[in-house]
């Protein structure tokens, strides 16, 4: 389609390449038309590509082609292509000013650097402010990245790379002992495996080859020392607990400091630091609440901490797991979403609370459900393999409160580790419960794995006797100490001390997550049957033992008094915790699943944090007491206190028991650890956990934990493990492996405790393989992700540095397909459907306009066949001896006389007779090419018209004609009046018509041309205009201008061929007579005689008959031949 | 609009009074217009002239190779300069008469001689015409040219009986007088037609020749 130019006065279309209008005639601008550098084709200036060929114009200050470089250097690629083509290399325009140094050459001229880091990206932090360029659109946590401060506020979308670069902000030092200890088998456990993006950590570290995307680390704060050889291994954060700074827990936390206390700042790891401090208020809650109890309601919401709110843990499938019974108690309509052992605080001023209760007794006295369900979101800090510890940490996030059903080997092993510590509270033997599946991680963390290493049991051990310590208000601190280092374990709190031993039917899961629980903020725990052991300071709960102990409230201390979650702690029983492998659920955060995401981070926290419990007096032991004394039988006390108690009577078949056989008591108040004793719910509202800030600040309902936090988003070392909020799925209790403490005989909606409630709210939990969706992520995202996380040596990905180009020094640039990097190549089949045919054709057409302009040669033309030229030549032969006998032979076909004078003949000499005497107008409008046939006729008439005496007036419209006037006239004796040439053809013969004849006027002048008096009177009186033309517009003209203007008779003589026009005019009268050729003008000689020579006429006309004769005869002779002869094909 | 309307409305302007001054005899006007008019036509034959010299003289003088067009261009030119020296020597009776000497040794031969090549094309191309076309349009014209050319070659003849000659005298007449006359006075008729239409075109704007 061409497209045409369009004028810009009258908007007229107009055919591309005209220069001017068709509509109005304005000069169409010069850049109408673009040549085509192929093909020459004039195009539109609008067009980019040629409408004929389709390659692209060039304007027309385009060089010439000629100017071009050769065609022979360009690639073949480019020579269809019409546009100038860049060597590779040549960056055309590119201003390489405006290019930054390093990424001219691709290396980071760092400052500071000695050797350019070559295919690393400068960091910001490390280039200048001229080399960073505009930064005022970045943050300044990405500007300022020497801030050492810590961020303790978390993100509101948790992503991996903020706890990555948590994780990264620490020294090789760090980095090396946590690797140490994430790769000690000790802590993984035997059939365990750290999570997949912790081992990439651990080999990482191991490899010494740190991400290249890391940050600066964070220079870790110095951990305390502890005591290795007590431990056996090198969990260092751990030991730092007995430096813990109770004080520092106790602080409000404060989202926007970024430690929770000053001393410790330094010492904490950074994801530590985001915790916000526990609150000793809540470990006060009992002596405040004593007084200020005016409702049940044991904890206000925004004092509970939001790991242990369940609404703000993630609604995952493992909370929606059924309850595993143990409900704290009944819940208030109003407190319905907080768990009852949260919001109404037991009555601890009717708690008869023993004086030195054997922690086995309490937790054996606790109620398996509520065990379970302390256990649950204790679990979460047990260390887990990798599947587990989601699971976990989706426990974590939700109170364990709810009878939910939790997948059989998800909190394992942490109920293992929780009712290790347990066990041992009860009776002082560890747990001897082998964790079915742990993470190396999750191992060392795990209390109930029966092969762990010896060293576990010790430190379960002491993790046990830590807790058993807690036992006596009166522990000294030193025990406390001990308790809170690595392995030991204190005299257990007063509030622990309420806690009733758990129910030796109850399942020892509990126990294991509850020594888990404890591992995790203590450090690693021995196996299950050395943390649960007796010796541990848990308080055997009778409330424990049964669901509807723990359902009514009671009290560890009094039966009929105590608060369902002190009961459900009486009735705990921590063997069965050990020895059940039952759904949990979903325990609250899991401290040492996130203690393990950032393994150096921990370590100083806690230690901060034993050294903050260190500090803690007994007066929050007491406070605890007093508030559990003032725990009415209708306050619900937390599960997780009541899972705390010492559970009456360990079972003997409880594997997580640890072996202790020395009863510890249970650790009071003052002693307990601030960071346990922050874990206490209180009615502050401030944020208690120790978690890193991944739960929003605000404090709400234990649901609403749940449903906030599972709307955020999962962090990245979660994402890793592929977990997905799952949807709150209910699934049938009968179908989760619900461990054996869970009274699964309850019915729902009458939970025997407030665990059992709050886990029954929570959605069923549903297999892991359920849970998790897998995302198919591409191949080529995988491949980026880092090898610190995928432990995959980045084989595959082309690091070699470029060479060429503006990304010179980069590594892994990936290369320009070759299509991309590919000409366009514009041909006229892109654009147009060209057929085969078609552009056989067209090639044709080229190469017949290319032929054209050249002249043929002789012996390129053409040949005409032998048969032809025979014709032609007898043709000519015939008629040159038809012309040569009429010559040579005068009068030969013609004979004697010719025929009878015609008519029309007759007429014109009767109209010349009749102007005999007066001025006689002839027109000479012949050119000698008709001079043969009419120079007869008109020397017949001029001398006829002499002959009369006739004043002859010569005209003509056309110079030749005047010519032929002169010299016919030169043989008069009477010379005629030469008018001269009349212009104009019918304008002429118009103004002439005025002239002559009797109505006109004089005409003085005529075009211009001044007239004498006798050529005026001539013209005036003329009698007859006779005509001599052999064109039949002339005729017409004189005959319509003339003849019908000037009422003048009108004769003329034509030629022969020209006989059929003048006869119409003959017979309608307006022409008087006329001559048509020699044959009328023999006969009119002969008829009446003339003084002119009309010999030369006859022969003439002998002449032409004879041709005429021999042309009749080869049209018919050849009209046959070539009639019966075929017509051959064109070649 | 200037230039698309100025044009137009003078020529229609005249139009209508060279009509009025035909129509109510109004000399006066119509000697007037056909005045400029002459004027007008001689002009634009003085510009015709210059302009075919020039543009003849341009190619005389293109770098092409002899042989080509520029030697055609280089006769018509040096011919021109020629006829108008002649007639300049004329005027100013220098010479006598030379230019009908041109005309008479140079044009009228010329002309003549590629007039009768016309008869030998005519008369191939009638012999040629059965083999390329056999329809009877075709085999009535030959029919017709036959007895044409055999009438006005034997009229007079005396190898043809007096009957024959008579007969044939009677046919070429019925053709010439009846089926010429008629067709021919049909083509004038239609030829006035058009006159006519187009000048009430012209006098009307419709029709605007002298626009591009």
């Amino acid at each position: 389609m061409t497209v045409k130019t369009i004028c810009q006065e009258c908007h007229t279309p107009n055919p591309p390449g005209s220069k001017f209008c068709s509509n109005c005639g304005a000069r169409l601008p010069k850049s109408t038309s673009i040549l085509c550098p192929r093909c020459q084709t004039p195009n539109p200036s609008s067009n980019f590509y040629c409408d004929k060929c389709g390659s692209r114009l060039i304007k027309e200050e385009a060089p010439q082609p000629s100017e071009t470089p050769p065609e022979e250097d360009l690639p073949t690629s480019a020579k269809m292509f019409s546009l100038p083509t860049r060597k590779p290399g040549d960056t055309g325009e590119l201003n390489a000013d405006n290019v930054m140094e390093w990424l001219k050459s691709g290396q980071g001229q760092f400052e500071g650097s000695d050797q350019p880091e070559t295919g690393k990206l400068p960091r910001l932090s490390d280039l200048t402010p001229e080399q960073r360029g505009k930064t005022a659109d970045l943050p300044a946590w990405l500007l300022d990245s020497d801030n050492e401060e810590f961020l303790i506020e978390a993100p509101e979308d948790i992503t991996t790379e903020h706890f990555l670069n948590m994780i990264q902000q620490i020294d090789d030092d760090e980095r090396k002992k946590l690797s140490g200890m994430l790769s000690d088998p000790a802590i993984t456990g035997k059939g365990g495996k750290l999570p997949d993006w912790l081992q990439d950590f651990v080999q990482s570290v191991e490899e010494e080859k740190p991400p290249a995307s890391q940050p600066k680390a964070q220079p870790a704060p110095a951990l305390p020392d502890y005591d290795e050889a007590e431990n056996g291994n090198d969990l260092d954060w751990l030991t730092d607990l007995d430096s813990l700074d109770t004080d520092v827990l106790a602080q409000p936390v404060d989202s926007q400091s970024s430690t929770p206390g000053a001393n410790i700042s330094d010492d904490i790891p950074d994801w530590l630091d985001e915790l916000e401090p526990p609150n000793t208020q809540m470990l006060s809650r009992p002596a405040t609440l004593e007084d200020e109890v005016e409702d049940e309601e044991f904890l206000p919401d925004e004092s509970v901490p939001d790991w242990l709110m369940a609404e703000n843990l993630p609604n995952t499938d493992r909370l929606s797991e059924p309850r595993l019974g143990s409900a704290v108690g009944e819940a208030s309509a109003e407190e319905e979403e907080y768990p009852d052992w949260l919001i109404s605080p037991p009555d601890t001023s009717e708690l008869e609370l023993p004086a030195e209760p054997a922690p086995v007794d309490r937790f054996a006295a606790a109620d398996a459900a509520s065990q379970k369900s302390v256990t649950d979101w204790l679990v979460g800090f047990d260390d887990e393999d990798e599947e587990e510890g989601e699971e976990e940490i989706e426990d974590v996030y939700d109170l364990a409160v709810e009878d939910t059903a939790v997948s059989p080997a998800a909190d394992e092993t942490v109920h293992k580790s929780l009712t290790d510590w347990l066990k041992e509270l009860d009776t002082g033997e560890p747990a001897t419960e082998e964790p079915a599946d742990n993470s190396e991680l999750a191992a060392w963390l795990d209390a109930g794995d029966e092969e762990a290493d010896t060293d576990f049991s010790e430190t379960a051990k002491k993790e046990t006797d830590w807790f058993a310590s807690l036992e006596s208000p009166s522990a000294d601190e030193e025990a406390y100490e001990e308790s809170l280092s690595f392995g030991q374990t204190g005299p257990l709190p007063d509030w622990l001390d309420e806690l009733e031993p758990a129910d030796e039917a109850q399942p020892p899961a509990d126990q294991t997550f509850m020594s888990g629980m404890l591992d995790d903020l203590l450090g690693p725990s021995e196996p299950a049957e050395t943390a649960a052991s007796a010796d541990t300071a848990v308080e055997e709960d009778d409330t424990f033992a049964e669901d509807d102990e723990f359902s009514e409230a009671v009290s560890p201390l009094n039966v009929n008094e105590e608060p369902d979650w002190l009961s459900e702690l009486a009735a705990f029983d921590p063997n069965d915790l050990v020895t059940q492998e039952t759904a949990v659920s979903p325990p609250p955060p899991d401290e040492g699943e996130l203690f393990a995401a950032e393994p150096a981070a921990p370590e100083p926290e806690i230690a901060a944090t034993a050294v903050a419990a260190d500090e803690e007096t007994d007066e929050e032991w007491a406070d605890l007491d007093e508030i559990l004394t003032g725990v009415d039988e209708e306050e619900e006390i937390a599960d997780w206190l009541e899972q705390l108690s010492i559970p009456a009577e360990i079972p003997s078949d409880a594997s997580l028991l640890q072996e202790n056989e020395t009863e510890k008591p249970l650790i009071s108040t003052g002693e307990l650890p601030e960071w346990i004793a922050s874990m206490r719910p209180e009615e502050t509202g401030q944020q208690d956990s120790l978690l890193p800030s991944v739960l929003p600040p605000e404090k709400e309902g234990l649901y609403d934990i749940a449903d906030s936090l599972a709307d955020a988003d999962l962090p990245d070392w979660l994402q890793d493990t592929d977990v997905v909020q799952p949807e709150k799925t209910a699934v049938p209790l009968a179908s989760a492996e619900l461990p054996g403490w869970i009274d699964t005989d309850s019915e729902i909606g009458e939970p025997s405790s407030e665990l059992e409630s709050i886990l029954a709210e929570l959605p069923p939990a549903l297999p892991p393989e359920e849970m998790l969706l897998k995302a198919e992520i591409p191949e080529w995202i995988q491949n980026l992700k880092p090898t610190a996380l995928s432990g995959q040596p980045a084989a595959n990905v082309d690091f070699r540095l470029e060479t060429t180009g503006p990304l010179a020094g980069m590594p892994g640039v990936i290369k320009v397909e070759p299509i991309v990097a590919m000409p366009r190549s514009i041909s006229p089949a892109a654009q147009f459907t060209i057929t085969k045919e078609q552009q056989q054709q067209a090639s044709l057409l080229r190469q017949l306009v290319q032929e054209e302009q050249q002249p043929l040669s002789s012996d390129q033309a053409t040949t005409t066949p032998k048969g032809r030229q025979g014709l032609r030549f007898l043709l000519a032969l015939l008629l040159l001896a038809a012309v040569g006998l009429a010559l040579f032979a005068p009068g030969g076909l013609t004979g004697s006389q010719p025929a009878s004078v015609p008519p029309a003949a007759a007429a014109m000499n009767a109209a010349i007779n009749a102007a005999a005497g007066q001025p006689v107008l002839v027109a000479f409008e012949y050119t000698p090419a008709m001079a043969g046939e009419l120079d007869h006729e008109a020397r017949l008439l001029l001398s006829q018209l002499q002959d009369n005496g006739s004043q002859i007036i010569t005209t003509s419209q056309s110079a030749a004609g005047t010519a032929v006037a002169n010299s016919l006239t030169q043989s008069l004796t009477n010379p005629p009046i030469a008018i001269g040439m009349l212009a104009g053809e019918a304008i002429g013969l118009r103004q002439l018509a005025n002239c002559v004849g009797d109505s006109s006027q004089l005409c003085r002048t005529l075009q211009g041309r001044g007239l004498d008096s006798n050529t005026q009177t001539a013209l005036q009186n003329v009698a007859l205009i006779i005509v001599l033309t052999g064109e039949r517009a002339s005729l017409i003209n004189w005959v319509e201008q003339v003849g019908a203007t000037a009422h003048t008779p009108l004769a003329a003589g034509v030629t022969q061929s020209l006989s059929p026009v003048a006869a119409p005019y003959y017979g309608s009268g307006q022409l008087q007579g006329y001559l048509d050729g020699l044959p009328a003008v023999v006969a009119l000689s002969d008829a009446y005689g003339s003084s002119a020579d009309m010999t030369q006429a006859k022969l003439q006309y002998g002449a032409q008959s004879l041709v005429q004769l021999a042309a009749a005869l080869l049209l018919v002779v050849g009209a046959l031949v070539m009639a019966t002869t075929r017509k051959k094909p064109a070649a | 609009m200037f230039r698309r309307g100025l044009p137009l409305t003078i020529a229609i302007l005249f139009g209508v009074l060279t009509l009025i001054s035909l129509l109510f005899a109004i000399s006066e006007i119509g000697n007037l217009i056909l005045e400029w008019a002459s004027f007008l036509a001689a002009i634009a034959l003085l510009l015709g002239a210059i302009n075919l010299f020039s543009v003849h003289a341009q190619r005389m003088a293109a770098n092409r190779p002899v042989g080509g067009q520029n030697l055609y261009s280089a006769v018509l030119v040096i011919s021109m300069v020629i006829v108008f020296g002649l007639g300049l020597t004329d005027l100013l009776d220098i010479t006598n008469n030379s230019m009908a000497l041109v005309f008479a040794w140079v044009q009228a031969p010329l002309e003549a001689a590629l007039a009768s090549l016309l008869a030998f094309f005519l008369l191939l191309s009638g012999i040629r015409l059965l083999q390329r076309q056999r329809t009877v349009s075709s085999i009535l014209f030959l029919v017709t040219a036959v007895l044409i050319l055999l009438s006005n070659a034997l009229i007079v003849s005396p190898l043809l009986p007096s009957g024959v000659s008579t007969l044939l005298q009677q046919l070429r007449d019925f053709i010439q007088n009846i089926i010429v006359t008629s067709g021919v006075r049909g083509i004038l008729l239609g030829i006035a037609l058009g006159a006519i239409t187009l000048s009430i075109r012209l006098l009307l704007g419709l029709e605007r020749p002298y626009t591009k």
